[in-house]
């Protein structure tokens, strides 16, 4: 019987086809997670009634995107650390498979999701714009449209997609630490609250987000998934399967 | 050409040795049972060889190559066992698919048809399968891959007699048409001892034997006879079991007889028969502890 030589490119493009086989629940589940998220944006009444002697009532109702984008990142968050536990890891080593092409798939795989989350967002916001418009005829709009301002759409765009797959990586990174030290996250966890690390992550925060370049930002954020990934990559690359 | 190749190989489980020193060749399209006792390290030799586990010290070349991590040696082997893992969404036609992408020689046809014949639902799910139907799956999955090197660790657990007979038969009858390299570790040596070419006898953690079964079995001869008659003529040689089950007892006997010694205890009433490949096999693996008549029997031993 010969042998097969593999290419590591067309093995990672196999194992992300496995992979969004395996995980096409996770999309289902964006897309509940927002439908509910949706429901609960238009039941809950934001009016704020304002009323004086002297002048007509006015009755303020307000409707937010926010907490589509707040819904989608906890799913990222979740969804990057269930991807990479002991068991999602077997499983791809039921088939061809190295640790390298396992977390390349997975990156490939949380990169499409991210884009799939953060282009739901931001349709779910215009959705709501649409909705209230229906329903309240005039309404005031915070943020423009695709139609009225492209650009703005596109960084909005963007900025969802960027903040996903943020939270995507940082799951990602920690699931992978968490296999290659328990002791390790427990420390982390416990560093936590010490005033260093504190203002090393605000600092990190402040880095990434305090960007007046939108360039910029797309870059910062770029590197620090590399970053993340790499470390994801560097912890597990020796650890051993199916014990 | 050579398969695998381990020279002095050891692995540890924090502070105990599970392989020792590991030294062995396997060629190319041989079948080989891997077989010995309870937590020798059958298991751990097996997912050294697949990639999944990698050696403390010496080497391992599978296909010339070091395994662990090689991409090489994980597109041309399989390991099956019955934790193997398939995601809880995917149904058993979708990992046969996934299979077919995956496994360059994949033969679905030949998959499919042992699907129906063993009656899976196909559109089962994995994790419900019960214990017998999984190793069922996995080794139809096993078969059908054709892997240049294909690895079963204990493929039968769980599967009812007539199962097992016929995923051996299975196995040998695509080995035939298809030749590999096949590794095939179980407890039952009697149920594989048809199959095997050679086997690969794992204690203590080195390889106690690898050779051809007939071989391992010529290692010893059964005596059968009066206690007195046997006692007599094997002094100051190894005997390995003794059972006195029947009606005379059966004593396995190390074969260092010379033609002279057996035309003695056959003139003196003695039955000399060869031993089974199985009490062959539990006769080199029993040790020095004797056999678990010996932990009963006191006297014999003070």
């Amino acid at each position: 019987m010969y042998l097969t030589e593999p290419k590591l490119f067309d093995i990672v493009k196999k194992q992300f086809r496995f992979k969004m086989n395996a995980h096409a629940a996770a999309f289902t589940m964006l897309v509940f997670l927002q439908g509910v998220s949706f429901a609960l944006e238009l039941s809950n009444n934001n009016a704020f009634n304002h009323f004086h002697e002297m002048m007509p009532s006015i009755t303020w109702i307000s409707f937010s995107s926010g907490q589509f984008l707040g819904l989608t990142l906890v799913w990222a968050f979740v969804l990057g650390v269930l991807i990479t536990n002991t068991a999602r890891k077997n499983e791809s080593f039921s088939f061809v498979t190295t640790r390298l092409s396992h977390h390349l798939a997975n990156f490939l795989f949380m990169v499409f999701a991210s884009v799939i989350g953060g282009i739901t967002v931001v349709l779910c916001g215009s959705m709501l714009k649409l909705f209230t418009f229906f329903r309240y005829g005039e309404v005031a709009v915070q943020t423009p449209g695709l139609i009225a301002a492209p650009g703005d759409f596109f960084i909005r765009l963007v900025t969802a997609i960027a903040l996903v797959s943020l939270l995507f990586f940082i799951g990602y990174t920690i699931s992978s630490l968490f296999q290659f030290s328990r002791i390790l996250i427990v420390l982390l966890f416990l560093g936590w609250m010490t005033p260093f690390l504190q203002r090393f992550a605000e600092n990190g925060i402040g880095f990434l987000f305090n960007e007046p370049s939108f360039m910029l930002f797309v870059v910062k954020i770029v590197m620090t998934l590399f970053i993340l990934f790499g470390i994801s990559v560097a912890s597990t690359n020796r650890l051993e399967v199916g014990q | 050409m050579t398969v695998i190749h381990f020279k002095d190989v050891t692995k540890s489980y924090r502070k105990h040795n599970v392989l020792k020193s590991m030294n062995f060749t396997i060629e190319r399209n041989v079948i080989t049972g891997v077989i010995g006792r309870n937590g020798v390290g059958k298991t751990t030799l097996m997912k050294i060889i697949a990639g999944f586990m990698e050696e403390m010290s010496g080497t391992v070349e599978v296909f010339s190559e070091k395994p662990f991590n090689n991409l090489r040696v994980s597109a041309n082997s399989i390991f099956i066992d019955d934790a193997m893992a398939f995601p809880q969404a995917m149904t058993l036609q979708d990992i046969l698919k996934e299979c077919s992408r995956f496994y360059a020689n994949w033969d679905g046809e030949l998959a499919n048809r042992l699907v129906d014949y063993f009656d899976f639902h196909r559109n089962a799910r994995h994790q419900f399968l019960s214990k017998g139907k999984k190793s069922t799956f996995n080794a139809i999955i096993g078969i059908s891959a054709r892997c240049p090197l294909t690895l079963f660790d204990e493929p039968t657990t769980g599967m009812d007699a007539a199962v097992r007979k016929d995923f051996y038969r299975a196995l040998l009858k695509d080995y035939l048409a298809h030749p590999r390299t096949i590794l095939l570790s179980s407890h039952h040596v009697e149920e594989i001892e048809d199959l095997l070419e050679d086997v690969l006898l794992v204690q203590n953690g080195a390889i106690r034997f690898h050779g051809a079964i007939t071989e391992l079995q010529e290692m010893f001869i059964v005596l059968t006879g009066k206690h007195e008659k046997l006692s007599r003529h094997t002094v100051g040689k190894e005997v390995v079991l003794r059972d006195t089950s029947g009606p005379f007892p059966n004593w396995t006997v190390a074969n260092s007889f010379t033609e002279a010694e057996k035309d003695q205890m056959v003139a003196d009433g003695i039955i000399i028969s060869p031993v089974s490949a199985n009490n062959a096999y539990i006769a080199l693996t029993n040790g020095p502890k004797g056999g678990i008549d010996d932990v009963f029997d006191r006297t014999e031993t003070v």
